[in-house]
């Protein structure tokens, strides 16, 4: 009986500690969440401007010669669909189902050339290590020019970014975002804005510009994603311990009780005597 | 001196926003400024030298990365990978 009661202590005093743990990882993650928002949706601005201007640009004739809107059969005709993948996942583990949703996607393009972003994704795939919490718009710019670089050179035929949705802060959603090649606006909207030297000039500036803005969004809102889910999952795995140290505080007391019922009962029996 | 609203946008939010009398900076064909009243027009920004004079005169010095400028009738986007002010 006393090696038990002595068990449960231990146990206790563990799940004791591993709540502590998730519950400052909880507050780290409650701490971010707050920087993390404002900065996606400052990324979002800059992302969707550039957006819209493309998408004014892209229904101009002059702009289909581009080479960033070349039309996906035609590529495909020649070489097949060589897709291109910026993976973005976390530095850090502990966030839920956050890095697993990314993983699980990342397996129906098996035959994607994949470029990772955080520890996780750079770790299963065994390449150089790159941070995905610090990742400047720096190296945003860096690594959107030598994408625009290889589709204008015909190295690939489709970019994508697998990324997260922040949804809001209970849900968040992994999903693919095609930015290459740019497709063609149906309808073409005509503002009357003059563009210099000519449309095709600026569309094929603002194409990397516009690739760049779309990595930092991504990654910035993967982050806040990354942080939302760390927290949705330290709070019920808080949740979980304390209901685990309540059982097994139940069940320490009912051990000693019935130890001290059974000295008692000891005692008793041997005054009787 | 008649004025125009500026944005200055980059991947890190907007790093300036207000009335504006001028904006100087390196565009495709060689410098340009632009002053209340301009058409519509968006140009290719080359990465330089960049000069803002503000509603009060004050003039605002900054290095711009390649970028894209807009001129619509209501507000003006400059839109950069970077603006770095100089103090």
């Amino acid at each position: 009986m006393g090696a038990d009661i002595k068990q449960l202590r231990t146990r206790i005093k563990s799940v004791d500690s591993s709540l502590h743990l998730t519950k400052a990882m909880g507050l780290v993650a409650a701490s971010k969440i707050r920087r993390a928002n404002e900065e996606m949706f400052k990324s979002q601005e800059y992302a969707e401007a550039l957006g819209k201007m493309i998408r004014e640009l892209s229904g101009s004739p002059e702009c289909r010669k581009s080479p960033f809107m070349r039309a996906e059969e035609e590529s495909s005709g020649s070489s097949g669909s060589r897709v291109r993948l910026v993976v973005i996942a976390g530095d850090r583990g502990m966030a839920g189902g956050y890095n697993a949703n990314i993983f699980r996607m990342l397996k129906s393009y098996p035959d994607a050339e994949v470029f990772p972003i955080g520890k996780r994704i750079c770790d299963r795939m065994e390449s150089e290590f790159v941070s995905s919490e610090t990742f400047s718009s720096e190296e945003a710019f860096d690594l959107a020019h030598k994408m625009c670089d290889d589709y204008a050179k015909g190295e690939y035929d489709r970019l994508g970014i697998l990324c997260t949705k922040y949804i809001n802060m209970m849900s968040q959603e992994a999903e693919i975002r095609w930015i290459l090649p740019v497709t063609a606006e149906a309808e073409v909207v005509k503002s009357g804005m003059v563009f210099e030297p000519d449309e095709r000039t600026v569309l094929d500036a603002a194409v990397p510009e516009y690739v760049a803005g779309m990595f930092v969004a991504a990654i910035r809102e993967s982050f806040a994603s990354e942080v939302a889910a760390r927290r949705i999952a330290m709070d019920s795995a808080e949740k979980n311990a304390r209901q685990m140290i309540d059982s097994l505080e139940l069940e320490y007391n009912r051990a000693r009780q019935s130890n001290i019922t059974q000295e008692i009962t000891e005692i008793v029996a041997g005054s009787g005597r | 001196m008649k004025t125009y609203k500026l944005t200055v946008s980059t991947p890190n939010g907007h790093v300036y926003d207000g009335d504006v009398v001028s904006l100087s900076l390196r565009g495709a064909d060689g410098d340009l400024a632009v002053m209340a009243g301009h058409i519509p027009f968006a140009t290719v920004v080359k990465a330089g030298d960049c000069h803002i004079e503000t509603e009060s005169g004050e003039i605002i010095r900054a290095r711009v990365d390649s970028g894209i400028l807009t001129v619509g009738t209501e507000v003006t986007v400059l839109l950069t990978g970077r603006f770095e002010t100089e103090i």
